[in-house]
């Protein structure tokens, strides 16, 4: 159990920022290993790509030591980290002229004699790397013609092709739609199977917590680890944009933000997937739904026209109006507020 | 080839083509004014421009390359400013001090000197200073402080200094002759060693330094070997043939564009090829084939080069926005 713990990436008490008197993370304590996914999670500016960097190496703790399979990450070499952690950096690069496959590539840098020539097997895991992020009909495409998504797979690669037991990235899921972050994701859950251990910073929760086996949060300059279900029955995902006035949702693992409701408008409709589109409109615009007809004066029944279009009808004391489109009949409610 | 030979043919006598792949297959040889002309200086000439050729566009490429910058060159860290320096001192300062008449070798000497104080002063601020753009705007700051220096030495200079330091200024490929040129073929070979040595982590660094350090580049140890190479070229072939300009700038983006790859393993040795090319034709036309005239070197290179500079420029917009 205890020879287990000490292999893997270890945070020993580390004290990391740019100034001594002012530190972005204060005393964290961490493990990174057992072929697991850890989500990174935290503020902007609260110190997460600093600590990637220190564990990179591009970067030294203020105090504290990190240790690489039992030693300090201060007295390896850079060429043996090169063994050990790989890398995807944050944002895209300025090059030109590069195709994926020599891209991917130059993760073999590690492993070739001083020109760079790559040997056959250097070639086939290239090619298996590409094939692992569904980029193999990609391989002569030059980088520059590539979608966001596309190249953060390539880069993907890169790092895969360096084969190395642990893998750390900067904000993978920066810049991408819905599909392509769920692929990327998908991407480093069956790394995981290849028994590597990963590392992700990211600021949308929603995503990772579906995927990440633990979370290290940087909150109120400490570093909170824990299984990503703990933590968010814990309330660290509640906590960390509280200041902000924002709410982390437990139904739709969303973080919301409270709309002042001052109005209750009854709502009926027989069509589910139609209420929910308006009850949306109308939280939006400031009214409380309610499900039970009550004493409430104001209120909002679906229909259905001859023609199979849905019919909002509004109903107020004095007076009732039908509407074609939500957006309609909420523009004529913030009217007469 | 095909260039290299019609550089031994043409010039203000020319020599037809024939003759000279005769000569140099060992048919037939050249014989009286046209062997003279031929081995005195056509061939040194042209060795030099293929020589020069070399080491301005692999500096270049070292430069732009290292510096993530398409328009750095070998010059940007001032290494050229510092050979100018040494020339302007011994020239200008010698027309003050004695007036005595130098020898070419005192130029190239002073030159070399200039060139290697500013390759140490390099190399030991890449031993202190962590970021590439630091160094890249202390290079263009110290460069411009050298060229200030220059233009009061040329301010007080006596006239006829001025003129020879004006016409080394033009850069000149006529200078070179025996050991002078194997002394420049060995330095550029040297240069050309080292700038191999840089090729694998050069192209690490292609990701950005991060990436570069972990796949475990040494990137303090390939900045001092991308300088001293540089330093050897670059400074080199300033002592030899003056400040020859824009041919390494505007060489790699030409070989870029032709092979369309950024992989340094087949950019630097086609940049090389390159430039021996680009250096042998504006030595054609420098020479204005078929007149008794002769236009200064730099003139013809920034005549071909900045043409591909702009070109760079407008090209680089269009591509930020695809």
């Amino acid at each position: 159990m205890n020879d287990r713990e000490e292999i893997g990436v270890i945070l020993d008490n580390i004290t990391i920022g740019y100034k001594k008197d002012e530190p972005l993370i204060h005393h964290a304590s961490a493990t990174l290993n057992n072929g697991e996914i850890i989500a990174l999670a935290g503020r902007n500016g609260a110190g997460k790509t600093s600590l990637l960097r220190c564990l990179n190496g591009l970067l030294n703790p203020l105090e504290g030591s990190i240790l690489i399979n039992k030693s300090p990450a201060n007295k390896i070499s850079n060429r043996s980290k090169a063994f050990t952690i790989s890398y995807v950096s944050a944002g895209s690069n300025w090059t030109e002229n590069l195709t994926v496959f020599e891209l991917v590539s130059l993760g073999r840098y590690p492993y070739t004699n001083w020109w760079g020539r790559l040997r056959e097997e250097d070639r086939a895991v290239v090619k298996e790397s590409l094939h692992f992020v569904g980029m193999e009909r990609f391989e002569e495409a030059g980088i520059q013609r590539l979608s966001d998504g596309e190249r953060q797979r390539v880069m993907i690669a890169r790092a895969l092709a360096q084969d190395t037991p642990f893998l750390i990235l900067d904000e993978p899921m920066a810049f991408l739609d819905i599909p392509n972050r769920y692929g990327i994701m998908q991407v480093l859950t069956s790394m995981k199977s290849l028994g590597k251990s990963i590392l992700f910073s990211t600021h949308d929760i929603e995503t990772a917590s579906r995927f990440a086996d633990k979370f290290w949060v940087i909150h109120e300059r400490g570093l909170i680890e824990g299984g990503t279900e703990d933590l968010g029955l814990k309330g660290v995902f509640n906590e960390l944009f509280r200041d902000q006035h924002l709410y982390f949702d437990q139904h739709t693992m969303q973080y919301k933000s409270p709309v002042e409701e001052n109005r209750s408008i009854y709502l009926k409709s027989s069509d589910e997937e139609c209420y929910l589109w308006t009850e949306r409109a109308l939280q939006r615009a400031g009214y409380s739904v309610i499900r039970k007809k009550g004493d409430i004066s104001l209120q909002c029944q679906v229909t259905r026209s001859s023609g199979g279009d849905y019919e909002w009808n509004v109903i107020t004391p004095n007076r009732s109006f039908i509407f074609q489109t939500i957006y309609a009949m909420l523009h004529y409610l913030t009217r007469i507020e | 080839m095909i260039v290299f030979l019609l550089d031994l043919s043409l010039g203000t006598m020319q020599i037809p083509f024939y003759r000279i792949l005769r000569h140099i297959t060992g048919i037939k040889s050249l014989t009286g004014t046209e062997l003279t002309i031929f081995s005195e200086f056509r061939l040194p000439r042209a060795l030099t421009a293929i020589l020069a050729g070399t080491a301005l566009s692999l500096s270049g490429l070292q430069m732009q390359t290292l510096f993530r910058n398409p328009l750095a060159g070998p010059y940007i860290l001032g290494i050229s400013s510092g050979a100018s320096l040494g020339v302007a001192i011994v020239v200008l300062g010698n027309g003050v001090l004695m007036s005595g008449i130098l020898s070419e070798l005192g130029i190239v000497a002073a030159a070399w000197v200039g060139a290697a104080s500013v390759m140490m002063l390099i190399l030991l601020v890449t031993l202190r200073v962590r970021s590439i753009m630091t160094i890249l705007i202390l290079g263009i700051m110290f460069s411009g402080a050298l060229g200030a220096i220059i233009s009061i030495l040329q301010y007080v200079g006596p006239a006829d200094s001025l003129k020879s330091f004006v016409i080394w200024s033009m850069g000149s490929l006529t200078n070179v002759t025996g050991e002078s040129l194997v002394i420049l073929t060995l330095s550029v070979l040297t240069g050309l060693l080292v700038a191999l040595l840089a090729v694998k982590p050069l192209n690490a660094m292609m990701l950005g330094e991060s990436y570069a350090r972990s796949m475990g580049v040494q990137v303090i140890s390939t900045r001092l070997l991308v300088f001293l190479s540089t330093s050897i070229l670059a400074g080199t072939i300033a002592a030899f043939c003056g400040p020859v300009g824009f041919v390494g700038i505007a060489v790699p983006h030409i070989t870029r564009f032709v092979i369309r790859r950024n992989d340094l393993r087949y950019l630097l040795p086609s940049t090389a090829i390159m430039g021996m090319i680009v250096l042998l034709i504006s030595d054609i036309v420098s020479q204005l084939p078929g007149s008794e005239r002769v236009l200064p070197l730099n003139a013809i290179t920034s005549l071909i080069g900045i043409p591909v500079v702009v070109w760079v420029i407008l090209q680089n917009r269009s591509l930020s926005k695809t």
